[in-house]
């Protein structure tokens, strides 16, 4: 005896209509991006000679066919914010390093030949409302944000790091001490549920006088977590948009900083 | 960018408890998966402190717009992220704008444009405004239906719904119907899911089935995936992994994976 309380036959007519095909469906599966060839928690680094493909992610795919008219719009703003961004100087002309937003084949350089941002002899950027992340590799992206963030941060210590304490940018010659200091104190606050999924920013002040400030933020790539040193420990509203510009920076966007 | 929507004529039928868990499962697989609350009575944000619980979220972009990313909420899993319901009092007041469906696509390029590879809605019981368009501009539809020979009253319903949906133009599509609360020890949960597997076909109903578990319950209550109730995660947590596994299968989304035939795990670096 049947105990479900539904007509086979009324099942049968309707699952007939469900699976038959769509108007113009092609493929009866999704419309999907493939997965990176990497988990998209994998550090930044990748290995040497393994470019890693993330050309389909990077662009906008959810379209019923074809490029949206939204989608359109958002370009037409981005490319007349660089244009304007260009003109104030505050971007490398076109001949020397604007390339096509293409994916990170090659993640920020752990190298320590290449000093962080305050080494350089080049000044640090104006500080400015409105931050244009520019079109260019991830390196040139996070070249960008580390010369945009040390003067907000007051600081010639910072490290970029992945969630296992792998350096994602920064010189790590002489900051050990930071990367240490900066994953015991996320850690132990993960542990006593001290950091939960909305707070980002953990400070202390460590024996030397100096404030450490670990600011966590998601990106495609997984969390990137910022480790500094500084005299003072940044406001709320600065790390909120440190975080916010790191993202952008990462995921490769722009963004108006004074709107955070 | 794949979208899947839950639907049910019926509320307790484990929407919220699949969103949460199949979610959860797809990010540690690896797709970089958002699980967003379109219900307002949600309980995907119970789990979070009572600060978050006012953040802002899916009702407040279709009220006022802006950007997505400054409402998701990221977890310990970095795969894993939330965006709660927000606060829906006035639209619930004033009823769902006229350009939803449009609010709906632009949310759902912001989405896109963060690279995620999954969305997954968890929606209201029944067909409500929000949840017919969620559900007309979703990719997949995952049919939550608890195994008993009432329960399994709506299902016939809910079917025509969609099947309107698609005469209509929606290219709605079912990824299946999961069968929840199973009752392995009692002979009319066991008998109504042998019934639907004769009449349904293979391609409407999940292979996989969610077990009435009291984990299951203390899990929902608290709004965690079932995995992160105990420091080990209990043997019924490998059950969203397997179906996360069989919806790749039906949705297309394991296809990149099976390009690659030579592309597997090493066990050694």
């Amino acid at each position: 005896m049947q105990v479900s309380w539904i007509d086979p036959d009324e099942i049968t007519a309707l699952a007939n209509q469900l699976l038959e095909p769509l108007p113009n469906e092609t493929d009866s599966r999704g419309r999907t991006q493939p997965l990176p060839e990497e988990s998209a928690a994998a550090p930044l680094i990748a290995e040497k000679d393994e470019a890693t493909s993330y050309q389909n992610s990077t662009s906008p795919v959810y379209a019923f066919g074809e490029a949206s008219p939204e989608l359109e719009q958002i370009r037409a703003k981005l490319r007349t914010i660089r244009d304007r961004a260009k003109d104030a100087g505050l971007l490398p002309s076109a001949s020397s390093s604007s390339l096509p937003d293409s994916p990170p084949a090659v993640a920020a350089p752990l190298n320590e030949d290449i000093p962080p941002a305050a080494d350089k002899v080049e000044p640090a950027l104006p500080v400015s409302d409105e931050v244009a992340i520019p079109e260019g590799t991830i390196a040139e992206r996070l070249d960008f944000f580390s010369r945009w963030a040390l003067p907000q941060l007051n600081s010639n210590d910072f490290l970029l790091l992945d969630d296992h304490g792998d350096i994602l940018w920064g010189v790590p010659k002489g900051r050990a001490e930071l990367k240490v200091q900066a994953m015991v104190m996320l850690r132990r606050a993960r542990q006593q549920d001290h950091l939960t999924p909305h707070q980002q920013v953990l400070h202390s002040q460590g024996h030397n006088g100096l404030y450490l400030s670990v600011v966590q933020t998601p990106t495609r790539h997984g969390n990137v977590i910022l480790a500094s040193f500084a005299a003072a420990a940044p406001s709320e509203q600065l790390c909120t948009k440190l975080a916010d510009v790191l993202t952008l920076a990462v995921n490769g966007a722009q963004v108006d900083a004074a709107s955070s | 960018m794949i979208v899947f929507a839950t639907a049910s004529q019926k509320g307790g039928v484990g929407k919220t408890t699949v969103c949460i868990n199949l979610g959860h499962a797809l990010a540690r697989r690896g797709w970089n998966t958002l699980l967003v609350d379109t219900d307002p009575q949600g309980g995907i944000g119970l789990s979070l402190s009572r600060s978050t619980r006012r953040k802002q979220g899916f009702y407040d972009y279709m009220a006022k717009g802006g950007e997505v990313r400054r409402l998701i909420i990221p977890t310990r899993l970095p795969e894993f992220s939330i965006l709660p319901s927000g606060s829906a009092e006035g639209i619930m007041a004033q009823g769902m704008p006229a350009d939803a469906g449009d609010k709906l696509r632009a949310f759902l390029t912001q989405t896109a444009q963060l690279g995620y590879d999954c969305v997954i809605m968890d929606t209201a019981a029944g067909m409500s405004n929000i949840t017919e368009t969620v559900v007309r501009h979703s990719d997949w539809i995952i049919v939550p239906q608890q195994a008993e020979p009432l329960a399994v009253r709506s299902i016939p319903l809910l079917m025509e719904t969609l099947a309107r949906f698609r005469k209509e133009g929606a290219p709605v599509r079912i990824a299946g119907i999961l069968l929840t609360m199973l009752l392995n020890t009692h002979e009319a949960s066991l008998k109504v899911a042998r019934e639907l597997r004769q009449m349904l076909p293979p391609q409407l109903l999940f292979d996989q089935t969610i077990p009435r578990d009291p984990l299951f319950l203390e899990a929902s209550a608290m709004g965690l995936p079932i995995a992160l109730m105990r420091k080990n995660p209990p043997p019924s947590a490998i059950i969203f992994d397997q179906l996360a596994a069989e919806l790749e299968e039906r949705t297309g989304l394991g296809d990149q994976r099976k390009e690659q035939p030579h592309r597997h795990a090493s066990l050694l670096d």
